[in-house]
Formats: C-alpha cells, structure tokens, sequence
C-alpha cells in the first residue's frame, strides 16, 4: 500500500491556504508533509450511529482536520459537521471530507465566524441533534460549549494548552540550539504545540543567546518577517507594543523571567524565548500551577531528572527537540486524547 | 543637558501654539518636530532606542510605541535624572491593572494646548464667560480632570467649579438640572460618555421635563462605554442629551485625547455619519502600518500615530494602540481622523473606564 497523507493537495490548495490565512505557502506543505498516514493504520467503519459536532479553533494547521480524518475513519459516525475557525482550516477539512468520507456518512462544513453560525437554525438543529461535540478552543469557546453536555450527549474539549521546552546549558550545543529554534520558528508560535519557552538550566553564557539569534537570523528571519507583513493591522500593533515589554536580548531572542506570567500568554510572532533557571526544582511551581494546561515538553532523551519531574506531574507529552511541532500520528499531546473519542 | 536648552524649545513651543495662525504654520511645524526630535533622541533614553540620527524630514521621525509609558519612566532626563518633581498623569488604567505614567516638568505647553485647541478648534469665544458643570469625580493623576480644571478655571470667573459626581443620585440631580433651567449665561457641561449616560438614565427615571440651556451653551463628550456593557449606541445618547438640554447637535462636541498626549481631538455633530475628529495645527496624525511605520495607503485603517508638540516633556513622537480611518470632506480639503476602536487584544483604557471605577467603587 503505498504512503498516503491525511490531506491530499491539489495544486492549489496551498497557495489558497496562504491567500485566505496566516500562514505562508512553505509552513502548509511543511504541515502537511509531516501528517501521512502510517502503514498499519487500522481503520473502522462499523455503524455506530454517532452525530459528531466538531468545532475547531485558530490551532496549528491541520489539528481539526487530523480530528475529523480520524472520526470519520475510526468512529462509524452517521454524520460529522464542522465548524472551523478559520478559512484555510476550512479548505484542508474539505479536502479531508472530499477524500475520506466514507460512503453513506453525511458531512457538512461551516466555514463562517462563530457570531453568525449563532443565528443559523441549521447550525443550531445540528447541535441539538449530536451524540457527541469535539470542541477545539480557548477557555470562552470551553465555557459556551461544556454545558451541552448531556445524558444522551458527550462533549470532549480540548481546551487551551501549551508547551515548553527544559535542556541544562551544559548539554547545549549548536546542533541543540538548532532544533530549538526550528521549534520555535514553526508556525510562530501559534497553536499550543509551539513552545511559549525554553528554560535554561544552570549558568548561562549568552554567547548561546548570540549563537541563537544569528540562527534565527540566517534561518528563519526572512520567513518570520514575511508572517509579521502578513499580520492584520490590529494584530502588528500588538506586536509592536508586546516587543516593548519583551526582555529581546538578540534580535529574535527574549530572555525573560520564570515566573512572569506573560511566558504563558504573551505572543511570540516566530521570536525565541527563554528562561533561566539555576536549578531544576525552580520548575517544579510553574509544572504544580499549569499541569492540567501542558500539552507537550521537549527535554534530552538523556536527561532523566528532568523526565521523571515531567513524569511525576503527569506531563501529557514529553518528546525531543525539533519534533515539538510534529507529534507522531498515534502520539497523545492533549489530556482528551482523540483516538479515545473516536474508538468507543 | 543645560535647562536653558530645553526652556528654550519649551518657550518656541508655546509660542507656536499660541500665536500661529494654523494653516500657514505646517513649514514651523516641521522645524518644531526636528528640533524635539534633536533633543529627545539625545536626553531622553527611552525614546533614544527607537530615534534614527539626524534628520531633515519630520515625517520621517520614528515614532515609540504608546506601551513604554506604561513599562518605562518616560521624559528628558538631565544628568543621570529627569528634572522631576513635576506633574505626573496616570491613565485611567486598564482591566489588566497596569497604568501609563505621562510625567511633565511643568504644564504650561500642556495648559496652552487645553486653551488653544479650545479656542481655535471649538471657538470657545462665543461668550466671555460659560457657568462650567463637570461631570466627574475629583480624579487625582488624571489628565482629564486637569484638563476640566483648566476649562473651568478660564470659563468660569466666578469661581464656581461643579463637580458632579452624584449621577445616580436622583436628589442631587435633580437640583442639578433645576439649577441649569433657572441659569442665565451659556452652560459649558463636560463629562464623560459614562457620566453622561448615568445623568440621563437617572433623569428618566425621574421623569424631568426637557429644559433649555442658554443659548450658546455647549455639552463635550469624551471617553466610550470602556468597562461597562452599555446597551446604547453613542450618535442615541447625544441625540436624548441634546435633545434633554436643548442644545443643538452642532454643539454637542466630542473630545478624543489620551493621557499619554498633551493635546485634544474634537469632533462635532453627532448627526454625522461617523465621528470626525479633528486634530489641532501643533499636532499631526497619520495612519501607519505599525511594523513598517509607513503611511497606510488612502482610504485604508492603519494605526493611528501622533507628533504632539505639546509632549515636550515625555515623547512628541507616539505610535497609539487604536485604529483608525481618514475621512476627506465632501470638498476634497479637510481631513478628519475616524477611530475604529481598539487594536485587538489591546487592554481597554481610557477616561470612561476610570468613572466606572469610581462609581463600581
């Protein structure tokens, strides 16, 4: 059987990914290279009469997409309708839907903001009707939607995540900082598989941080330009102002404090950040308060103490570097994992 | 930096607000912004990180972003000090807590600015005396409120400044609004949109009778619902306001501003389609994309910067956080600036939100 892919482009379809979204041409083919199907994959088509609502958020490319590939291949659904959160979403799940939905399963996709599809009877008929709502999406998206749950309907929610990375400096090396920033670089920051940051453990010589930027620089800085021109206005002025608060030591390079809680919400826009600390156990706060909001962290595959911390707190996900982005298809990021929905 | 350097920038600053004679003056204007450019790119060390080296053209002065005056100590500094104790204006802060700090050595650029725009914009001449209402609290640190003073103070040689802070007080405003009907000279009543909105839902609920105000009398809005979900749209409550104090809707004005400035936008009618804001001769405004800092083409939103010349003290050069679009009038000639609101994710500030405080308080 030869490699197939979750997504299947025409010649199109990612320059019309990159007219409509914030992304470039470059970091759709990247996304959807990274998400073939493995050989072995089982696939199961038993009716199992669910009505699946799945509403999608401003995520990675391609995270709804995945969610409805394996819905309609895993779950025997009777029907699955989506709701994406933006336009490019919406043109890689109907790629998904026009070549992966099984014979006799109803689809329908909405492609529209959510303060309309409020107003629509349909939207709301479909809603009614489901046996089971996966919803994507931040913490308002979680409010509006965790009270449809009931007796004859499941709601899943993969709320906000993120992630980070933890390496000692004395295991840095060019090749390491590489993959750091690849990390970082992809899809800038967006989505909850990108890293908000990178703690440093042990002294830091900030050498390390000009060797970072000149990466960044030569690698990437072209890219994360284009990404920023392509910014709407709104979202520019804020990042120009957000760069004002920023700690930028290098160019492209933050280096900011443990325990500001902007390392968790405040937007990178393709920069690196890192925290130093000077021990491990100066993590431990940060894993005890965001536990149940981490989706992966990348650590060495050496580094033992660091793992069984992570390990200890649960951590959903604990992977490399340069692989934060690309999580393997059976690989679990989200505590809601979706081969658990769609497998009953 | 000797005092005498900056007095003397100061003093040309003043002078040019308060005797050009606007139109003809955009040569002056320019000087004027190279000249601060000089000395702030020198003395002042926030902005120094965002100046270029010497330059020719103001427009092509950078601008700093509006949020280094809420994470930076911004202003000239002599020696290893900024020439301090002044005044200090604080925003009306933010839902996220954090407050902008506009610190002045002295206000008499910021007081000239106040009187200036009020006479050549608003051409508050129309009499020589207006009995001034203000419907505010007494707000320490806020510049709007130094800003009312600063009204009253000229308006209202009688001494008699009312500060009305009881809009939901159906007693005192009610001897309010009797007071005004029996009144005989102009009234000059400035507040808040808020205050404003709090004023008629209590006169409603006491079903006052319409009065009217003398004429020449004048109503200045200033601030948005920022805090409040208000279920009223602004053109609706000028509209009753007016229509409550029998003032034309040519004479119900709006005042856009911020703390971090030192001069004022108006805008006037309310009947037209979109709020028109217009800026006075000592201060430009250009719409630009806030990476680049490039003008936004023609007819598009952008960002809205300002050179102010009146920030002598902290920094003429600022790049805001709203948005906002040119109107060009019907005769091609007069550019007005139209706000779009705030950039998304910025944190919700201004003069109404810090009436709400008080009041939720």
């Amino acid at each position: 059987m030869p490699r197939q892919w979750i997504i299947n482009p025409g010649p199109d379809l990612v320059q019309n990914c990159a007219d409509v979204g914030r992304f470039l041409e470059d970091d759709y083919r990247l996304a959807i290279k990274n998400n073939s199907i493995p050989m072995g994959f089982e696939e199961s088509f038993e009716p199992s009469g669910r009505k699946f609502v799945i509403i999608g958020a401003r995520s990675v490319p391609i995270a709804t997409a995945k969610s409805v590939f394996l819905c309609l291949r895993l779950a025997g659904p009777e029907s699955v309708v989506i709701k994406t959160a933006t336009e490019d979403e919406g043109f890689l799940v109907q790629n998904v839907l026009d070549h992966w939905t099984p014979e006799g399963v109803e689809t329908e996709l909405f492609s529209i903001g959510s303060d309309k599809l409020r107003d629509l009877p349909e939207w709301n008929k479909r809603i009614q009707e489901a046996t089971d709502l996966v919803v994507f999406g931040g913490e308002d998206t979680v409010k509006a939607f965790v009270e449809f749950e009931n007796r004859k309907r499941n709601v899943y929610i993969h709320g906000p995540k993120f992630s980070f990375g933890v390496i000692h400096t004395k295991d840095l090396t060019m090749s390491k900082l590489g993959d750091i920033c690849f990390d970082f670089a992809t899809f800038y920051g967006e989505g909850c598989l990108s890293p908000r940051f990178v703690v440093l453990v042990g002294k830091l010589d900030t050498n390390w941080l000009q060797e970072a930027s000149a990466i960044m620089q030569v690698e990437y800085s072209d890219q994360i330009s284009e990404f920023r021109n392509k910014l709407p206005m709104a979202k520019k002025s804020r990042l120009v102002q957000e760069l004002v608060s920023a700690n930028v030591v290098y160019k492209h390079i933050r280096l900011e404090n443990i325990n500001d809680p902007n390392i968790i919400t405040g937007e990178l826009f393709g920069d690196v950040r890192f925290v130093n600390v000077n021990t491990l156990s100066e993590l431990k706060p940060l894993l005890a308060h965001w536990r149940s909001k981490i989706s992966s962290v990348a650590c060495l595959e050496d580094d033992k103490a660091t793992r069984q911390i992570l390990k200890d707190k649960d951590v959903t996900r604990i992977c490399s570097f340069g692989e934060m982005q690309f999580p393997h298809f059976y690989e679990q990021f989200d505590p809601v994992d979706d081969f658990d929905i769609y497998c009953q | 930096m000797s005092n005498s350097r900056i007095n003397e920038v100061v003093t040309k600053v003043v002078n040019y607000i308060n005797e050009s004679n606007s139109f003809a003056y955009q040569e002056e204007f320019g000087k004027l912004a190279l000249e601060l450019y000089d000395l702030h790119r020198e003395f002042n060390p926030v902005y120094a990180k965002y100046a270029k080296g010497p330059l020719t053209d103001w427009r092509e002065i950078p601008l700093m972003p509006i949020s280094e005056f809420k994470k930076s100590d911004v202003g000239l500094v002599i020696g290893s000090q900024m020439p301090y104790p002044g005044v200090e204006f604080h925003s009306s802060g933010t839902t996220q807590g954090d407050k902008s700090k506009h610190r002045m050595y002295d206000t008499e650029a910021y007081r000239a600015s106040i009187v200036r725009g009020l006479k050549t914009i608003v051409e508050l001449d129309y009499a020589p005396q207006y009995r001034v209402v203000l419907l505010t609290p007494k707000l320490p640190h806020s510049s709007l409120y130094y800003m009312m003073q600063v009204v009253s103070d000229i308006y209202d040689p009688r001494g008699i400044r009312e500060e009305f802070d009881g809009m939901l007080d159906p007693l005192r405003v009610r001897d309010l609004v009797e007071g005004l009907d029996e009144e005989s000279e102009p009234v000059l009543i400035f507040g808040t949109s808020l205050a404003f909105y709090d004023l008629m839902e209590t006169i409603e609920k006491l079903e006052l009778k319409n009065i009217t105000l003398p004429q020449g009398s004048l109503l200045i809005e200033t601030g948005g619902w920022k805090g409040r979900d208000i279920q009223i749209k602004p053109v609706e409550l000028s509209s009753k306001v007016s229509n409550f104090f029998g003032v034309d809707s040519m004479d119900c004005l709006r005042e856009y501003s911020m703390s971090e400035l030192s001069s004022q936008l108006w805008a006037w009618d309310y009947n037209n389609e979109e709020t028109r804001y217009h800026a006075p001769y000592w201060m430009n405004y250009r719409l630009v994309d806030p990476l680049s800092q490039t003008v936004v083409p023609k007819g598009e939103s952008g960002i809205i910067a300002f050179v102010d010349l009146a920030n002598v003290w902290s920094c003429p050069f600022v790049l805001t956080e709203d948005m906002g679009h040119i109107n060009i009038s019907s005769s091609g000639i007069l550019e007005s600036l139209v706000l779009e609101g705030r950039a998304v994710n910025a944190p919700e500030k201004g003069c109404s939100l810090t009436y709400a405080q008080t009041v939720d308080n």
